[in-house]
């Protein structure tokens, strides 16, 4: 016996991102639905029949019409794979939830299988192999939910595969690891071949047979786990032996974040363009960074950072998002490029003994002469 | 620079072109009467310095000629010693040319190269403005000094800078400033600092973002509680429509019913159980009533039995003292038979003696009645014989009337000879009496009337005849005579010699009259009449009366006396009336005795028939009682009775005992109350459940449409959207705030900065314009503000500007203005003045000085003076300029 699962979770169709523009955001929104295709086309590729989603397949519990049945259309393109869906905490099948419209509404195509109460259901039709889902009925239990399958029955012999979206207990957040809870040693506990989990957004392998396959296509800058943006595909010779796994990349977009990025130079500026760059250099259109920017800048430093990272880095990325600056490092030799005398000097003088003096003002201050500064150079090119 | 040409087409009042003639180096005055142009010329030169020929704007509007066409301007002047010409053309035809030596700049260009030579900056779409505009000063704006912002502000400090050593960078200060300005005017006004543009925007859209989140989440929260009450109906109507349940309440509820039947039949039960009771209760009753009637009327006959004997005794007690009463009354009324009869006696005795009385009353009175009707027989006949008397006398009241009339017309024909009279009065000596003699008689002394011829006769001296006068002595005689005749004939008739007797005659009859009244009243007073004429009656009358009496009275003494009887003694009044009342007396004690006895035997023979009635009714009781007992013993013999009230308190025990059998029953089940309340309940609640059902499946199938609603808009995933978009306008909004910070502070930085440079460079501007100002003013120092303003001057004491003289004030506005020209021409740019009607106000000598200082300055620039006094700047001595038409606008060649 050889048996092959494609293993996701976390697609949360419908997910908003609010430090993106508008642009950004449809593009990432509309990537979240493309991904399906990937993964159909990975299970395709490596010959499982079956693709365990194992939670948050929908961001909201009420999500709009098309929301609701893009997701649904995409999978009923892959007529040869059966997709099964359970809820998450996200879609936790609630009175009226997504689970309930989707099949009020006839909206489920045939080759996807909701699987809506916790009891085991036959993957094929010699019995050979069995899912065992655990079904989230509201956003958050306190008990395990995955505990019916210790004593779930299934034929002698069988592939027993359970499917479950929580938090490992004594794995990850403790804080989180509060709701939803599932016992690292269930798959131990209850015969399982394999425990595909959902829930957390990154890569995790529990231990041999309990993983978290993540999401296929990054949402946040800090995933937890290694990366995300993959699906595992699980292999089984047989009902007891451990599965064989490997991930496979599915996702487009990177989300990197740099923090502590200290500016002090123009090579600092330069490299800093350079790192961001690096994460894809040849398709710097599917980076998304946060830069944690610091440090000290000079007036010409200053105008670089403007030019490079702000004007041009931004551009060439999908979603720059900066968090901090570098300040204006102004000192009095600084000042002398706005003259040895005159008004402009002196204003720039007694903004830098404001920003020097410190408080709030001072922020304010530091603003107003960057702009100075700025405006300065604008000036200066103005003149003949 | 000098302005050597200037021609107008289409402006305002000059429709056809028009050539300002002999423009040139130094003063230039052109003179000309109100209306002539002279203002719209500076305006066209203006607008040819500072309106871009493309605009539309007010400005250009006000250039359009009054009969229509497009404003066209040239001006040619000589810059840096190379001939100039600025044309431009508004409206329809817009063109703009600027020849600078060789170069020539047309349209845009032209104009960015005229703002460039003049210093201006666009201050709207189609205007710009700089020093310029204080050195062509219209009507009007002389009395005023010139307001400098912008570019104008920049000229001067180049203009100063340039001067001055260690004063830089003010121009680009003020080019920051204007930047900053531009940038900051996105975020606040520059007037109030009142938000506007982007940042307003912003917080307007924040602030929708954010309400629109709310409005979404109170939405989202709404469905969340439809879902749940979704929940909670479903969860409830399957409860209400389980059949099992709905089974089980039916079986309860018929179990219940079953019972209240059992319940019922047991209270029928009951009350038949009572009925038996009540019915037996009241057969016993009924039973022992007869039997304690029975015993009653036993007891009753033997009472009366008893009675009966005892009242016959009673009976012949009475009948003896009825009999001894009978024999009491017959001897009484026999006593009083005899007293009534003495007393009889004794009546009639005094009836006589009161009837001999009476009579002898009667006589008295008849005697009486007789002396009266003789006395009224006396006074009629002596009425009678006066009355005769009084009719044979003839001299009554009316004779004496009219022989009084007769007297008074004789009186009257006296009279009137009386007044024809001669008066005749004399006066006699002493001695004289008794020798004077009228008509035979001693000469009165007394004034006397002669009517007839009198004779005077003097003793001694002669006689005198005296006639009166004679006209109407005859007719006043014969009147006379005629009225004593009538006199007469009167006193003839009734016998009478004078008029005297006559009223004897009257006065008799009048007493005679008296005598007739006093007899007649005499005669009315006895025979009691009113009226004189009744007499005679009256007295037939007491006549008759009289007789008749008499007549009775002699009757009724023949009845009185009968024969025989005439001698007997009347016993008197007195004797017979207390004889009489002895009598009556005895009578009234006999009556009083037999009402006595009378009384007894009335009582006692109403005790007898009292006695007798009772007996009789006793009698008749006792017949009845023993008639009824005959007849219930008949009908129900008393062994009978004693059988029927001993088996009616059995029954009465036995339905006692079925009562108490029932009562225990029931005591053991529940009150029949409680399980019809039971089944009220039950009947009602599942009622309600049907009417529950019907209530929720409506608001079951409300919820639902409101939840398809909400899922079908998609809540949640709006609700991210506005959540996101209120976050991201929240950071603009931010951004922009900050921005604003900064630039406000910049800004606020470099205009103190720039003050501050600018106060450092005043002392060299005051410097500059000192000659010009002490020329006039004599020993004054001047004072300035940062913004180019002369504020104060003092000569022997500081004296603020806007405190001096409309005229002054309006020299010292020249004067800076002249400075200014004066410091752009030290600086090497374009320079003139042209002033319009200005200096109208200035004094004489004040005039001639502020010309002195004029020429002093057009050695070194142009100056343009427009007047309407011609006469007042002839002393001035500039080139005189004038208006002349042309046929064509003609640029030079």
């Amino acid at each position: 016996m050889c048996m092959k699962i494609v293993h996701t979770s976390d697609w949360q169709i419908g997910r908003t991102f609010s430090f993106v523009d508008d642009e950004a955001l449809g593009a990432l929104q509309a990537e979240r639905l493309n991904v399906i295709g990937r993964i159909g086309a990975l299970a395709r590729q490596e010959g499982a029949p079956h693709v365990l989603v194992a939670g948050d397949v929908y961001e909201h519990e009420t999500p709009s019409e098309r929301t609701l049945r893009q997701p649904m259309e995409r999978m009923r393109q892959f007529a040869d794979i059966t997709w099964h869906l359970i809820p998450g905490n996200h879609d936790a099948h609630t009175p009226q939830g997504v689970w309930t419209r989707l099949l009020r509404d006839n909206a489920v195509p045939d080759n996807v299988r909701l699987h809506l109460s916790p009891a085991p259901v036959a993957l094929d039709a010699g019995g050979q192999a069995w899912l065992l889902p655990a079904v989230l009925q509201r956003r958050h239990t306190l008990s395990d939910l995955t505990a019916y399958m210790n004593d779930a029955p299934t034929p002698e012999g069988a592939l027993r595969i359970g499917v479950a979206h929580g938090s490992v207990v004594g794995f990850g957040n403790e804080d989180e690891a509060q709701h939803n809870p599932i016992a690292i040693d269930r798959a131990e506990q209850a015969g399982l071949a394999y425990l595909a989990l959902g829930d957390w957004h990154g890569f995790r392998q529990i231990n041999a047979r309990t993983v978290y396959a993540g999401t296929p296509e990054v949402d946040r800058f800090g995933t937890g786990g290694a990366g995300g943006g993959e699906c595992v595909v699980a292999a089984f010779d047989g009902p007891t032996s451990p599965p064989r796994l490997s991930t496979h990349r599915t996702g487009r977009f990177i989300w990197r974040k740099l923090e502590n990025v200290v500016l002090t130079s123009g090579a600092d500026i330069e490299a800093l363009e350079s790192r961001v760059r690096a994460i894809a250099p040849e398709q710097p259109e599917t980076i998304l960074a946060w830069l944690e920017v610091s440090g000290m800048l000079g007036v010409e430093n200053l105008a670089l950072y403007e030019s490079l990272i702000e004007r041009r880095l931004r551009s060439a990325l999908t979603c720059l998002r900066l968090s901090g600056a570098p300040g204006l490092a102004a000192g009095v030799d600084d000042l002398d490029m706005l003259g040895a005398f005159g008004p402009v000097r002196e204003a720039a003088s007694a903004l830098l003994a404001q920003v020097e003096a410190g408080g709030a003002e001072a922020v304010v201050a530091q603003e107003a002469l960057q702009r100075l500064f700025l405006l300065w150079g604008d000036v200066r090119r103005a003149q003949p | 620079m000098i302005l050597t040409d200037i021609q107008l087409e289409a402006v305002r009042r000059f429709t056809s072109p028009i050539r300002v003639e002999g423009l040139g180096a130094g003063l230039n005055v052109l003179a000309a009467p109100n209306e002539a142009g002279k203002s719209t010329v500076l305006m066209a030169l203006r607008a040819a310095l500072t309106l871009r020929h493309g605009s539309k704007a007010q400005p250009v509007r006000d250039l359009l000629p009054y009969g229509g066409g497009s404003p066209h301007i040239g001006v040619g002047f000589t810059w840096n010693n190379q001939p100039c010409w600025l044309e431009k053309k508004f409206g329809n035809g817009k063109l703009a040319r600027l020849d600078l030596g060789g170069e020539r700049f047309d349209g845009d260009e032209a104009e960015e190269q005229l703002q460039a030579l003049f210093e201006l900056e666009k201050v709207s779409k189609g205007e710009a403005a700089g020093l310029w505009n204080a050195l062509l000063v219209a009507q009007g704006e002389s009395f005023a000094q010139p307001a400098l912002q912008g570019a104008g502000r920049s000229s001067l400090q180049a203009c100063l800078q340039q001067g001055l050593q260690g004063v830089t960078g003010t121009a680009e200060a003020s080019a920051m400033l204007a930047l900053v300005r531009r940038q900051l005017a996105q975020y606040q006004t520059a007037a109030t600092g009142k938000t506007t543009g982007r940042l307003k925007q912003v917080q307007e859209e924040s602030a929708q973002a954010q309400a629109q989140v709310a409005a979404l989440a109170a939405r989202r929260e709404a469905l969340r509680e439809d879902i749940h009450a979704l929940e909670q109906i479903r969860r409830t109507l399957a409860e209400s429509e389980n059949p099992e349940r709905r089974r089980q309440e039916e079986e309860k509820l018929l179990l219940l019913r079953q019972k209240r039947d059992q319940l019922r039949a047991l209270v029928d039960q009951e009350q038949l159980a009572q009925t038996k009771l009540h019915a037996a209760g009241q057969a016993l009753q009924y039973a022992q009533a007869e039997q304690e009637r029975r015993h009653t009327h036993r007891a009753e006959i033997a009472r009366l039995e008893q009675a009966l004997a005892e009242g016959q005794r009673a009976r012949s007690e009475l009948e003896r003292l009825a009999r001894e009463a009978d024999q009491a009354l017959v001897q009484a009324q026999a006593r009083l038979a005899a007293a009534t009869e003495q007393h009889q006696q004794a009546r009639a005795v005094l009836a006589r003696v009161v009837l001999h009385a009476a009579l002898a009353q009667t006589r008295q009175s008849v005697a009486r009645e007789r002396t009266a009707f003789e006395r009224a027989q006396a006074a009629h006949a002596k009425l009678e014989k006066a009355q005769a008397s009084l009719q044979v006398m003839r001299v009554d009241g009316a004779f004496m009337r009219r022989l009084a009339k007769a007297v008074q017309a004789l009186q009257q024909a006296q009279a009137h000879m009386h007044a024809q009279a001669t008066r005749f009065v004399a006066q006699l000596e002493p001695d004289a009496a008794g020798t004077v003699w009228l008509n035979g008689q001693p000469c009165p002394i007394t004034p006397q009337a002669l009517t007839d011829v009198a004779e005077l006769v003097v003793d001694g001296v002669g006689r005198f005849t005296i006639s009166p006068p004679m006209q109407q002595h005859a007719a006043l005689h014969k009147a006379h005579a005629a009225a004593q005749t009538a006199v007469d004939e009167l006193l003839r008739e009734v016998g009478c010699h004078s008029t005297d007797q006559a009223e004897s005659q009257h006065e008799a009859y009048r007493q005679m009259e008296r005598e007739v009244a006093q007899a007649a009243a005499e005669c009315m007073a006895l025979l009691s009449v009113s009226d004189v004429s009744s007499i005679g009656r009256a007295l037939d009358s007491q006549r008759q009366t009289l007789h008749e009496q008499e007549a009775l009275l002699a009757r009724e003494q023949a009845a009185l006396t009968p024969e025989g009887e005439g001698l007997s003694p009347q016993p008197d009044m007195d004797a017979a009336n207390r004889q009489e009342q002895e009598r009556l007396a005895a009578v009234e004690v006999a009556r009083q005795c037999e009402q006595s006895a009378s009384d007894l035997r009335r009582a006692a023979h109403t005790r007898l028939e009292q006695a007798l009635v009772q007996a009789t009714q006793q009698q008749q009781a006792l017949q009845r009682c023993q008639r009824e007992l005959d007849v219930w013993l008949t009908r129900e013999p008393e062994p009978d009775l004693l059988v029927r009230v001993a088996q009616s308190g059995q029954q009465q025990q036995q339905a006692q005992e079925a009562l108490e059998r029932i009562a225990q029953t029931r005591q053991q089940e529940e009150p029949l109350a409680v399980v019809e309340q039971g089944i009220l309940r039950r009947e009602q609640g599942m009622e309600h459940a049907r009417e529950q059902v019907k209530t929720l499946s409506m608001n079951l199938r409300e919820r639902e449409t409101r939840i398809r609603q909400a899922e079908g808009e998609g809540l949640d995933e709006q609700l991210a959207s506005a959540q996101r978009h209120a976050t991201r306008l929240q950071g603009e909004q931010a951004a922009c705030e900050r921005e604003r910070a900064a630039l406000a502070l910049l800004e606020s930085a470099l205009l103190k900065a720039e003050t501050t440079q600018t106060e450092r460079y005043l002392a060299p501007l005051v410097q500059a314009m000192q000659p010009a100002f002490s020329a006039l003013f004599r020993g004054v120092a001047l004072e300035m503000d940062t913004q180019f303003a002369l504020t104060g001057l003092t000569r022997q004491r500081s004296e603020e500007v806007k405190d001096l003289s409309d005229g002054t004030r309006e020299q010292i506005a020249v004067l800076v203005r002249l400075g200014f020209a004066e410091l752009l021409h030290k600086r090497g740019a374009p320079a003139i003045l042209v002033l319009d009607d200005a200096l109208s106000f200035s004094d004489s000598q004040r005039l001639e000085t502020l010309f002195d200082v004029l020429s002093d300055a057009a050695t070194r620039l142009q100056i343009i003076l427009l007047t309407c006094h011609a006469e007042q700047f002839a002393p001035l001595r500039g080139r005189l300029l004038s208006l002349h038409p042309m046929e064509h606008f003609t640029p030079p060649r």
